[in-house]
């Protein structure tokens, strides 16, 4: 063991890359996690941050403004006529304001005016479609155009998803303003990121494979924006036969056909939400134009069949394929 | 330190040098050794109940609407029945993955597997 003169300064140099590492780590601050069941699903609040008290503080926070949020919004619908959405809370009217743009972002394809058949539809087990009859009664109340045209008529708007990506970004607002520059909140997997990662690098969110739900079909990575994907798998139920999920085409009041999910990315969550579903109604082929011609919006279409993947060019370079496993 | 050079260290100096730096390191870092997920079962009194996934266990979990059976098998965790209106939380069947989750909602259950998938999140 002659001459192992260089292991000192050897031993140094690592001790020192080791002490600025740690010290980097640190600075990243310490990581915080809470869960809340609310809004009819898990709410996840993660986030990294400085000071134990801040953090659970402003996590605590985050659930009270969610809380209250979806307490307008217990059932998901509202009944409410154009002209008299103005005496809504303010919520109300910001949740029906940004559905009026998701309606015409999508060409009608998301429509909140879709809850007048939406709830003669049970996605239990064992249930069956509605009647043709109820369904065709059902269609005369659907259309935002509609609404607007007889503006004193009550109509029972379908807002659940997008109250719920509202409440998401309500919530991570209220982080933001507390100082916290790196944070998740996720909503059962519609999700508002804030930021970055602490280390810098983008956030990589998982997409489920939508018949294996225990499987992840990719990631993509993503910074400072919302993610959420509609997906037939949730809410269905089989009849004779036929697979009947909870995702409506406005036009005919049955499940859209076209997809297995949509994933979108946008500047928040209500948007994310909004246009996953509208984009799912709308297919891969019309739905993919719509989508490339927004700003700042990227989306993931997976076909009925399970077999293709259609991605908007702005998200192909940050999309990578995992090995079904 | 004028004479560095005559410092003669032996293969025990260098292996105790290292060992050193790396339990520092992990002692800093706060790492432990990997140990096997836990299921974590929380109820809406908060409660936990924590399992090891590699037990074979049905478990009754008294939620608000009654009582939710959980079964753990073969490193897997799923609600075999609850009383909710949709069953989404059955239909959703085994889990595996560390850091996923099932919730029976209307019953106020949350089954978590411990642990980091390797993602920051996952949609939906």
């Amino acid at each position: 063991m002659k001459n192992l003169h260089f292991v000192l300064p050897v031993a140094i140099v690592v001790t020192l890359i080791s002490i600025a590492f740690l010290s980097k780590h640190r600075s990243q601050g310490e990581f915080y996690r809470d869960s809340c069941l609310i809004m009819d699903t898990v709410v996840d609040v993660n986030l990294w941050g400085k000071g134990d008290l801040d953090a659970r503080s402003a996590i605590d926070s985050a659930f009270v403004s969610i809380a209250k949020i979806d307490s307008l919004f217990k059932e998901g619908m509202v009944r409410v006529s154009w002209s008299g959405r103005e005496h809504h809370p303010i919520p109300t009217r910001e949740v029906l304001r940004l559905a009026d743009s998701l309606y015409r972002l999508t060409l009608g394809a998301f429509d909140p005016t879709i809850g007048s058949v939406s709830r003669l539809w049970d996605f239990s087990d064992g249930s069956q479609p509605p009647q043709p009859d109820s369904l065709k009664a059902g269609l005369r109340m659907v259309g935002l155009e509609k609404m607007k045209n007889v503006p004193g008529k009550d109509f029972i708007l379908d807002v659940g998803g997008i109250a719920k990506g509202y409440a998401i970004d309500v919530a991570a607002e209220v982080l933001r303003n507390r100082g916290f520059e790196s944070a998740i909140v996720n909503g059962g997997g519609d999700m508002r990121l804030l930021g970055k990662r602490p280390d810098g690098k983008p956030w990589r969110i998982a997409i489920r494979d939508p018949r294996h739900p225990g499987n992840l079909i990719g990631y993509i990575d993503v910074e400072d924006c919302a993610v959420a994907t509609s997906g037939d798998y949730e809410r269905f139920f089989f009849y004779e036969g036929g697979r009947y999920h909870h995702i409506l085409d406005p036009k005919t009041g049955m499940p859209a056909v076209q997809c297995q999910s949509v994933t979108v990315v946008a500047p928040t969550a209500c948007i994310a939400d909004g246009l996953a579903t509208g984009l799912f109604v709308l297919g891969p082929r019309k739905g993919f134009d719509v989508a490339k011609s927004l700003e700042n919006v990227e989306a993931i279409f997976i076909y009925a069949d399970g077999d293709s993947i259609r991605l908007t060019p702005g998200i192909q370079n940050r999309f990578g394929e995992l090995a079904s496993n | 330190m004028e004479n560095l050079q005559a410092t003669k260290l032996t293969l025990g100096d260098l292996i105790v040098i290292f060992a050193l730096i790396g339990i520092g390191l992990n002692l800093l870092m706060g790492r432990t050794q990997a140990s096997p997920a836990q299921v974590i079962i929380t109820s809406t009194d908060r409660q936990i109940t924590r399992i090891d996934i590699t037990e074979e266990r049905i478990i009754e979990v008294e939620g608000k609407l009654g009582k939710s059976v959980i079964e753990v098998a073969d490193g897997k965790v799923r609600f075999v029945n609850s009383p909710c209106p949709h069953h989404l939380c059955m239909k959703r069947g085994w889990i595996d993955m560390p850091g996923d989750w099932i919730a029976c909602v209307p019953n106020g259950i949350l089954v978590r597997i411990s642990g980091e998938s390797g993602f920051d999140a996952v949609t939906p």
